[in-house]
C-alpha cells in the first residue's frame, strides 16, 4: 500500500495537532490558561501560514477526495482570521463566566478543522464528514456553559436541527450516489450531466439545499439562529454567525456547481426564491429586536439572503463575476460581524451580570467607552453598506453581479432590504451616541489585552477591504476562476 | 432473483418520513433523537441497497461514516439532554421556553 | 424467490416497529421497538450480503447507541416525566394527513427513477473469490475512503471531550483546579437563568 501524499492536508494536519496539543497541555494548568490560548493561537497562525504558503498550488489528494488549490486556500486563510479572533476575544469573556476551560479553544479548533474539509473536500463523503465535524463541535460549543440554563437550550435546538438538516442533506447524497454509483464530485456531475432523470435529480438537489439551508439558517429553515446565537456564549455566537455561514456556502457553491450542474434550471429558480424570502424574514423580524444578540442574528439571516442572490445569479448568467462577489462578499461579513460580536462581547466582560444585550443597555456607551461606541459604529456601518466600509465592496460586487446576470429586479429588492436594514443598524448608534443611560455606570476599564488585538484586528480588516478592496478582489477572482477549473 | 432496488428505496423512504414525521411531531426530545435516528438509518439502507446495485464498496463505506457520525450524536445529544435535565427536571421541548423563536 | 418473502417480511416488521416508536408515549417501549427495527434492517443488509455491515449495525446501533439511551433514561429517571406530552388535535390531523403525502412523493420519485447499475468491480463472484464481503471492504476502505476515516476519528474525539465537558461530574479535586479555587467558601455551580 502505497504512503498517501499528505500535501492537500498539511494546514489541516497542524490543526488537528494543535487540537490535541490543547487537550494535553490543559490538565497541566489550573487558573492561568494563557498557554492554552497561546497554543491554539499558534496553532491557528501556523494554520494559515501553512495554507498561505501553498498558494498557487493545484492538486488532489486521497483518492481525490480533498483538493488544494487557491479557492480552499481562500478560505482556509479566511476561517484562521476568524479563529484568530474568536479565540482573542474569549478568555476574558470566558473568565467572567466563571467557565474558562481549555477545551473550549481544542472544540473550536476541530470546529474549523471540520470547516476547511468542508471548503476543499471533492467528494460527498469528504464533504459528510467535514460537515459533521463541524456541526458536533459546534453543538458543544454552543452548549459550553453548562451551568446556563440559555446556553443549554442553545446547545439543545442546535443539535436537534442541525441533526435533523444532517438527515436530509444525506438522503440527498444518498439519492446522488445511486443515480451516479459514484460520489466523487468530478465523476457525479459528468454523469448527472447526462440528463436522464431530470425528476429524481431535482427531489434530491432539493433535499441538499433544504438541508444546507439548515445550517447557514435560509428562512424558514432559520428558526434555530435567533435562539441558539443568544443562549451561546457571545464569541461563538459571532462565530457561528460567519464560519459555519461561510464554509457552508463555500460547499453550496461547490455542490451546486459542480454536482448538480445538471439541474441549474431548479436550483437557480429555487435560489432566487428563497432569496427574496430569507431577505424579507431576516431584516423586517431584525427591525423589532431589541436584543443586540437576536438582531444581529436576524441580520445574519437577512445577508444570507443577498448571498443567495448572488447564487441566483450564478445559476441565471454562469458568470463568474457573482462566484467571486459571494467570497469577497464574505471575506467582508467575517471582519464585520465578528467585530460587532467582538464589542458586545467586550461589554459583557464589563458587567457580566447587569448587561443583557438590549439596546437600553447601549445607552451612554459613547460616554462611557468611546472606543467600544466607535469600533461598534464602524462595523454597524459596514453591516449597512457606508462606502469606506467592507460592507458596502462587498455588497457593491454581489448587487452588481446581480444586474450583470439580469436580475435587475432582484439586485433592487436587495438595495431597498440594505435601506431598510440602516434603520436597525443605525438605531444602535443612536442610542450609544444621544441617549443618557438611566443607571449609573460601575466599573469598566479600557478595551485592553488580547480583546483589544482582536477587535483592532476586525476593524483594520474592516477598514482595509473598504478602503483598498483591490488586493481582496483579486484574490478572490483567482481562487475562483481556480475553483471553476475544478 | 435480485431483490429489485425500488424495494430498498420504498423501504427507506417509509422509515425516513416516518422518522421526520417523529421529529416534527414529538415534543419529548428523547423520542426526537431516536427519530433522528431513524431517519439515518433509513439512509443507509439507501446506500447499502445502491453499493449492491452498483457492485462497488463506496456505499458500504458511506454506512460506516454515517454510523460513526451517528455514534457521535448520540453521544452528543445525551450529553446535552443530561446537562439540560439537571437544572430543568424535564426532556419536553415546549417548556424549554427562555429563548423565544 | 425466498430472498424477496424475507425481504417483505423484515421490511414490514421495521417500518413497524418504526411506526411504533413515534408512536408510544412510554420512552422505554420506544426504544426497544427501535432496537428491534434496527434488528430486522440488520437482516435485510444480511440478504444484501452487506456482512459486516449487518454485524456492525448490531454492533454499534443495538448494542452501543441504544444500550446509551436506555442507560440514560434509567439514570435520569424519565420515565415518570412522560406522561407531560400532549399532542394538539390540530397538530394531529395535520401531521396524519402531511406525513402520507410526503411518503407518497419518495415513493414516486423513488419508482419514476431509472436506476441503472455502473457495473462496479465488486460484484458477488469477485468478492467471494477475493476474501469476502470484509476482507475486500477493509482493504478498498483503507485505500480509497482513509481521509474521511480519519475524519470521523476526530468526530468521535469531539464527541468524547463534549460529552466530558457537558455532563461528567465535576468532582471536588476537579472543581479545586478551577477559577474559585482560591476562595474559601465551598462553591457549588448553580444554574442561572441570565443573559450568557
Amino acid at each position: 500500500m502505497p504512503t498517501p501524499d499528505v500535501t492537500p492536508i498539511i494546514p489541516e494536519l497542524i490543526l488537528a495537532v494543535a487540537a490535541c496539543l490543547v487537550l494535553v497541555v490543559e490538565p497541566f494548568l489550573k487558573l492561568d490558561k494563557t498557554a492554552v490560548v497561546a497554543v491554539a493561537l499558534t496553532g491557528l497562525l501556523a494554520y494559515g501560514a501553512a495554507a498561505f504558503a501553498l498558494l498557487g498550488q493545484d492538486m488532489a489528494g486521497f483518492n481525490d477526495m480533498i483538493v488544494i488549490n487557491d479557492y480552499a486556500i481562500f478560505f482556509k486563510v479566511l476561517f484562521a482570521a476568524a479563529g484568530v479572533m474568536t479565540v482573542l476575544m474569549s478568555p476574558r469573556y470566558l473568565e467572567a463566566h466563571d467557565r474558562h476551560l481549555g477545551e473550549y479553544y481544542a472544540l473550536l479548533l476541530f470546529a474549523i478543522l471540520g470547516m476547511s474539509v468542508l471548503a476543499a473536500a471533492r467528494d460527498l463523503m469528504a464533504f459528510y464528514v467535514g460537515l459533521e465535524l463541524m456541526a458536533v463541535s459546534s453543538y458543544l460549543l454552543a452548549g459550553f456553559f453548562r451551568y446556563r440554563l440559555r446556553s443549554n437550550e442553545a446547545a439543545l435546538k442546535y443539535f436537534l436541527t442541525g441533526c435533523f438538516a444532517s438527515a436530509i442533506t444525506l438522503y440527498g447524497i444518498s439519492m446522488v450516489y445511486g443515480f451516479t454509483g459514484a460520489t466523487n464530485y468530478a465523476e457525479v456531475g459528468t454523469a448527472l450531466a447526462g440528463g436522464e432523470n431530470t425528476l429524481g435529480v431535482a427531489f434530491a438537489t432539493a433535499l441538499v439545499f433544504a438541508g444546507m439551508g439548515f445550517k447557514v439558517s435560509v428562512a424558514p429553515f432559520h428558526m434555530w439562529t435567533p435562539d441558539v446565537y443568544e443562549g451561546a456564549p457571545t464569541p461563538i455566537a459571532g462565530f457561528f454567525s460567519v464560519g459555519p455561514k461561510a464554509a457552508g456556502f463555500a460547499a453550496i457553491l461547490m455542490m451546486f456547481l459542480a454536482v448538480f450542474e445538471a439541474s441549474v434550471d431548479t436550483w437557480t429558480v429555487i435560489f432566487i426564491a428563497f432569496s427574496i424570502f430569507t431577505m424579507l424574514v431576516g431584516n423586517l423580524f431584525a427591525l423589532v429586536q431589541r436584543n443586540l444578540k437576536r438582531m444581529l442574528a436576524y441580520s445574519s439571516i437577512a445577508h444570507v439572503g443577498y448571498l443567495l442572490a448572488g447564487m441566483g445569479a450564478i445559476g441565471q448568467s454562469g458568470d463568474l463575476l457573482a462566484g467571486e462577489a459571494i467570497l469577497l462578499y464574505l471575506a467582508a461579513y467575517t471582519f464585520m460581524n465578528l467585530g460587532a460580536f467582538g464589542v458586545l462581547a467586550y461589554l459583557k466582560t464589563q458587567q457580566p451580570v447587569t448587561f443583557d444585550y438590549t439596546l437600553d443597555d447601549m445607552a451612554g456607551l459613547a460616554r462611557r467607552s468611546p472606543w467600544a461606541a466607535i469600533l461598534m459604529s464602524l462595523f454597524m456601518f459596514s453591516l449597512t453598506g457606508i462606502p469606506g466600509t467592507a460592507g458596502f465592496i462587498g455588497k457593491f460586487y454581489l448587487f452588481n453581479a446581480v444586474v450583470r446576470a439580469d436580475l435587475v429586479w432582484l439586485a433592487a429588492i436587495a438595495v431597498i432590504f440594505s435601506a431598510v436594514s440602516a434603520y436597525y443598524y443605525l438605531r444602535v448608534m443612536v442610542y450609544m451616541f444621544f441617549r443618557e443611560s438611566e443607571e449609573e455606570f460601575v466599573g469598566g476599564e479600557a478595551i485592553s489585552g488580547p480583546l483589544a488585538a482582536s477587535l483592532a484586528l476586525a476593524a483594520a480588516g474592516v477598514l482595509f477591504i473598504g478602503l483598498v478592496p483591490a488586493r481582496l478582489v483579486d484574490a478572490s477572482a483567482t481562487a475562483f476562476q481556480n475553483f471553476l477549473g475544478l | 432473483m435480485d431483490i429489485p432496488i425500488e424495494w430498498y428505496l420504498v423501504l427507506s423512504a417509509f422509515l425516513f418520513v416516518i422518522g421526520a414525521a417523529g421529529v416534527l411531531t414529538r415534543r419529548n426530545m428523547f423520542i426526537v433523537l431516536l427519530s433522528i435516528e431513524l431517519m439515518m438509518n433509513a439512509v443507509n439502507i439507501n446506500l447499502i441497497g445502491f453499493s449492491r446495485l452498483h457492485d462497488n464498496f463506496i456505499g458500504q463505506h458511506f454506512v460506516l461514516f454515517t454510523m460513526t457520525v451517528a455514534a457521535a450524536e448520540a453521544a452528543v445529544g445525551l450529553a446535552i439532554v443530561t446537562s439540560l435535565f439537571r437544572n430543568r427536571q424535564t426532556t419536553m421541548v415546549d417548556l424549554f421556553d427562555l429563548l423565544k423563536g | 424467490m425466498v430472498e424477496k418473502v424475507l425481504f417483505i417480511v423484515f421490511a414490514a416488521l421495521a417500518v413497524g416497529s418504526g411506526v411504533g416508536v413515534i408512536t408510544r408515549s412510554n420512552i422505554v417501549h420506544a426504544l426497544i421497538l427501535l432496537i428491534f427495527s434496527f434488528v430486522n434492517v440488520a437482516a435485510i443488509y444480511l440478504l444484501t450480503s452487506a456482512f459486516f455491515i449487518a454485524v456492525v449495525q448490531i454492533l454499534v446501533y443495538a448494542g452501543a447507541i441504544l444500550v446509551l439511551f436506555t442507560f440514560v433514561v434509567m439514570f435520569l429517571n424519565l420515565r415518570q416525566y412522560q406522561s407531560m406530552e400532549q399532542l394538539h388535535p390540530v397538530q394531529k390531523w395535520v401531521a396524519l394527513i402531511m406525513t402520507p403525502l410526503v411518503l407518497a412523493e419518495f415513493v414516486v420519485v423513488a419508482l419514476a427513477a431509472t436506476w441503472t447499475a455502473v457495473g462496479g468491480p465488486f460484484d458477488r463472484e469477485t468478492v467471494a473469490a477475493g476474501g469476502g464481503n470484509v476482507a475486500l471492504l477493509g482493504e478498498r476502505l483503507f485505500n480509497d475512503a482513509l481521509l474521511p476515516f480519519e475524519i470521523a476519528s476526530l468526530i468521535l474525539l469531539v464527541a468524547m471531550v463534549g460529552a466530558v465537558v457537558l455532563a461528567a461530574k465535576e468532582g471536588r479535586e476537579f472543581m479545586e483546579t478551577r477559577a474559585w479555587a482560591d476562595t474559601d467558601e465551598e462553591r457549588i455551580p448553580e444554574f442561572v437563568e441570565e443573559e450568557v
